[in-house]
């Protein structure tokens, strides 16, 4: 409580409006297991990470793999609890409430992830996987959580007619606009896209990247947007973060792709010199 | 390795021991008594009895007759058997070694036959040798193993030159050497031949069902992409990656093995432990009985241990750094 | 000069289940030269993993090619007996698949995999072909890890993975690699490394190339001649860069134009251009054009009629009615 109550006499009246979520000098680390009762030593995934999100905008995290960007977004969405740190979303600090205080923050920030087959139930409809959540939240009868349901898929383009189908018999574009909607439901303010637009080819990219865009202005959302793909962070984000070996190296906005390989472009230095650093390589 | 064998061990004897109290319990349970038989005889008297059950430690409690029990172990004689009348060590030690011959050489035998048989079903899944193989098994697992044993010896009376039971023939204490050790082999073959059918439709479809995992992955299809031989790819590759469950099950079937020895024993009149421990069961003579289950016991927990230390050998997958 | 492979008429299907079937690769032929990187450019669903596979026949049991030929170095592979085909696979041809931990065995050592490679086209004793296998790990590049060939897959990262499948597909010298979507399953970094690799054997050891991807960008720096498959079919030819650079077919140009353009005039977070609607289902496909449902250009006899290949130039072709004289 009193990190929180720090923090906030450290906002000045000039400071920008609006911060979402700031996150401050988080720090996770993994135990290896137990030898007769002694912890060994951790690996330490994240060390001592800031970063801010401004309310309406999209900050884009990037990183080579194994540099913590996933277990950021699972701190950042409260399903993993940092070792020491604070996570203030709207001012308000989220590390030291109970699971229940942290119940309705959960709903405000939900985190979509990069395989949508591994995380949609096989035997629920469409409808039914829209619905799980206002359902878990207790939200209204079941006709109400259906003609919601039907409103979500709509706003995210999908058909009527498909609610009655198995997630499995859509295409994968299909299912990656149902794990919007689904995400959609709890009308959240923030939304962690681990990887979300990983995997996918180039016009069902295209058309998902326009969807989420168009919900961003319609929705009022706020996104951070986790990738390694650099085309894409440079298309959609309007703040860049680089994580390299669990810290925080460059922050700052796109101004230009890093490491893109179209070879049209010039680069921001800052970000291209950490990302050389990060992968050894020099440009080409 | 030595932490994971240290815990693992630390488990078996725990198991060991629970084992040991449980059945105390369960015999001290289940209704009669070894004197019980002589009481219904009109020329013992009570009083008799009831000195003889002293002197036997049957009056004293529980706890005490296990703890007095556990001494008798740390001596090595693990207890007394009243039907005997002598400590239950040297009843058992032959028996235990005839028991170990037959069960080695069924699990041997059923292995080295379901192997083979279960890879080749399963490069071969939905034809005809497939359907064969599993009507075949189909059948020997619904049978019974009582049905299978009495099968065998049906069979051995037919054919003349396999004996039909017992160990070794009456005259064999006057061969020496490999004479004996025919004599041996010969009166194994129906015992194994039954414990093997017994196990072998499981174990077949074990090994089939590991295989078809495995040869349905995207690594086999790159070994084939990179020309290596059939037969390479299926004993070479598929085979190893197809291990780790077949490890497992080759530790249960350790025990599975055991358990079945009993009754195969008992109506094969094979001399080991099976037919020792009915009629201990039947006489409600306790301390034979515990140290026939503990037996088992330590035989399907060696097993297991044994599963374990291959599969961390086998499959680098487990190994924590 | 003879081409290294030819490939005439190829047509393979999918059971779908005891009726229906859904053709996967409809009648495509090409060829490749020798040293030559040919691309192939399409989504998920267009039929080029299938093509891939049923070059070597390596095709799932549900998938079966229906008529075609491929002539690889003047024999046709769809009609050689196994033993024969065995002798092409890993020695005359190669393959690199998508996912590099899946094509690894996990529970034998990487230094054995590859040796095993080795020793099934040339008779070699164990000892030389892990000799061997630790030159190939050399020069893909991981020498300098430290005895990597003792190192099971699951303690390799995916770029490690996919070079040792690599030093697999060179081992023998082929004359082909087939790789498919190689760098789709890394991080950026890695696939820029993975793509400079392969581009440094084609130069090196002169080696024709066949790469699969979905992302033209993988393409412009390596491909000589890219084909575009839809639904099954190639519906455009050329050379890279005027296949990348001035389409001629309407889905290759959507598909272009989807990308994010990163030039130093761009307007960022605009919406991208999509082309509208889903790839059709293989197993029910449209009468006409396949693609005439998606096509801006698209005229009313594209919904009745199915296009023929024309040639606008002597090195381009295309499907597509718009072109036909």
């Amino acid at each position: 409580m009193s990190a929180a109550l720090t923090m906030r006499t450290d906002l000045s009246p000039t400071d920008e409006p609006q911060v979402l979520l700031r996150a401050l000098a988080l720090c996770k680390g993994y135990a290896r297991g137990r030898t007769f009762g002694r912890n060994r030593p951790s690996i330490e995934v994240l060390r001592a990470v800031d970063l801010k999100i401004r309310a309406g905008s999209t900050l884009a995290l990037i990183g080579p793999s194994g540099s913590g960007k996933s277990t950021l977004g699972r701190c950042l969405a409260c399903l993993e609890r940092p070792d020491s740190g604070e996570i203030l979303f709207a001012g308000k600090g989220l590390v030291s409430l109970t699971p229940r205080e942290l119940i309705p923050f959960r709903r405000q920030i939900q985190l979509i992830f990069q395989e949508p087959a591994a995380a949609l139930n096989p035997r629920f409809t469409a409808v039914e996987v829209v619905s799980e959540p206002l359902l878990i939240s207790g939200r209204g009868t079941k006709k109400e959580r259906k003609e919601r349901a039907i409103d979500l898929m709509a706003l995210v383009g999908l058909p009527a007619h498909l609610g009655d189908r198995s997630p499995f018999e859509l295409s994968g574009g299909q299912r990656r606009r149902l794990v919007v909607a689904r995400a959609l439901a709890l009308e959240p303010k923030l939304l962690i896209l681990d990887e979300a637009l990983a995997g996918l080819d180039l016009s069902t990219r295209a058309q998902i990247s326009n969807l989420l865009l168009e919900l961003q202005k319609v929705c009022s959302l706020t996104y951070l947007f986790i990738s390694h793909d650099a085309d894409m962070v440079a298309h959609f984000a309007d703040e860049v973060a680089v994580l390299h070996e669990g810290e925080i190296v460059t922050l700052g906005p796109p101004r230009l792709p890093v490491c893109s390989r179209s070879p049209h472009t010039d680069q921001s230095p800052a970000v291209t010199a950490a990302f050389s650093r990060l992968s050894g390589l020099s440009r080409q | 390795m030595i932490h994971f064998l240290a815990q693992r061990l630390a488990r078996a004897l725990f198991v060991l021991f629970g084992v040991s109290v449980l059945t105390f319990v369960l015999i001290d349970l289940a209704p009669g008594e070894y004197f019980q038989a002589m009481r219904l005889s009109p020329q013992i008297s009570r009083e008799t009895v009831a000195a003889l059950r002293i002197e036997y430690g049957l009056e004293r409690p529980l706890p005490a007759r296990y703890l007095r029990w556990l001494g008798s172990v740390s001596r090595g004689e693990l207890g007394f058997s009243f039907a005997y009348n002598s400590p239950v060590w040297p009843l058992l030690r032959t028996r235990t070694g005839n028991t170990l011959i037959l069960t080695f050489s069924a699990l041997a035998c059923s292995w080295l036959v379901a192997i083979p048989i279960g890879v080749m079903v399963a490069s071969r899944a939905g034809r005809w040798q497939d359907r064969i193989f599993g009507i075949g098994t189909a059948f020997l697992q619904a049978t019974p193993d009582v049905l299978i044993g009495l099968g065998v010896l049906a069979l051995a009376l037919r054919v003349r030159w396999l004996p039909t039971g017992g160990m070794y023939a009456p005259a064999t204490s006057e061969i020496e050497g490999s004479g004996k050790m025919k004599d041996l082999v010969l009166h194994m073959v129906l015992p194994v031949l039954a414990l093997t059918a017994g196990m072998l439709p499981v174990l077949v479809r074990h090994v089939r069902s590991a295989m078809l995992e495995v040869l349905d992955t995207p690594f086999i299809t790159a070994a084939r992409g990179h020309g290596i031989p059939p037969c390479r790819i299926l004993f070479g590759y598929a085979l190893p990656a197809a291990a780790n469950p077949l490890i497992s099950m080759f530790g249960l079937s350790v025990g599975a093995l055991l358990s079945g020895s009993l009754l195969i024993e008992v109506i094969m009149s094979w001399p080991g432990v099976g037919p020792m421990l009915l009629e201990a069961i039947l006489q409600r003579d306790p301390y034979v009985v515990v140290a026939v289950v503990l037996f088992s016991t330590l035989f399907l927990v060696a097993g297991s241990l044994l599963a374990d230390v291959c599969l961390y050998i086998a499959d680098p997958r487990i190994r924590v750094e | 000069m003879q081409p290294l492979l030819q490939v005439r008429n190829l047509e393979v299907c999918y059971a779908l289940d005891d009726r229906r079937q859904s053709i996967a690769v409809d009648g495509l032929s090409f060829d490749i030269t020798s040293g030559e990187a040919v691309g192939v450019l399409g989504e998920s669903g267009c039929g080029k993993t299938t093509l891939g596979l049923s070059l070597l026949r390596l095709l799932p049991k549900a998938a079966s090619v229906l008529r075609g030929a491929v002539v690889f170095q003047g024999k046709d592979l769809l009609t050689l007996a196994e033993c024969d085909l065995r002798r092409v696979r890993g020695a005359g041809i190669s393959m690199v698949y998508q996912e590099p931990g899946m094509a690894l065995n996990p529970v034998i050592r990487v230094g054995d995999q590859i040796a095993e490679v080795l020793r099934a086209h040339e008779s070699m004793s164990w000892a030389r072909a892990r000799e061997e296998a630790c030159a190939l790990l050399a020069q893909v590049g991981l020498a300098t890890v430290d005895r990597i060939d003792m190192a099971y897959p699951h303690q390799l990262s995916g770029g490690q993975k996919q070079r040792v499948v690599i030093a697999q597909a060179i081992a023998c010298h082929p004359a082909l690699i087939i790789a498919d979507e190689p760098t789709t399953a890394l991080d950026a970094v890695t696939q820029m490394e993975i793509l400079t690799l392969l581009k440094g054997f084609q130069e090196r050891l002169r080696l024709a190339f066949l790469l699969i991807s979905h992302n033209p960008d993988d393409l412009d720096h390596f491909a000589d001649r890219i084909l575009v498959m839809y639904a099954g079919q190639v519906v455009e030819e050329g050379p890279a860069r005027d296949v990348l650079q001035s389409p001629l077919h309407p889905y290759t140009r959507g598909l272009l134009r989807s990308r994010p353009a990163n030039g130093p005039d761009r307007n960022r977070k605009r919406f991208l251009e999509v082309i509208p609607g889903e790839p059709p289902d293989l197993g029910d496909m449209p009468e006409g054009c396949a693609f005439a449902a998606r096509c801006p250009d698209g005229r009313s006899l594209c919904r009745t009629r199915k296009p023929e290949e024309v040639w606008p130039e002597a090195v381009r072709r295309v499907r597509c009615v718009n072109y036909a004289h």
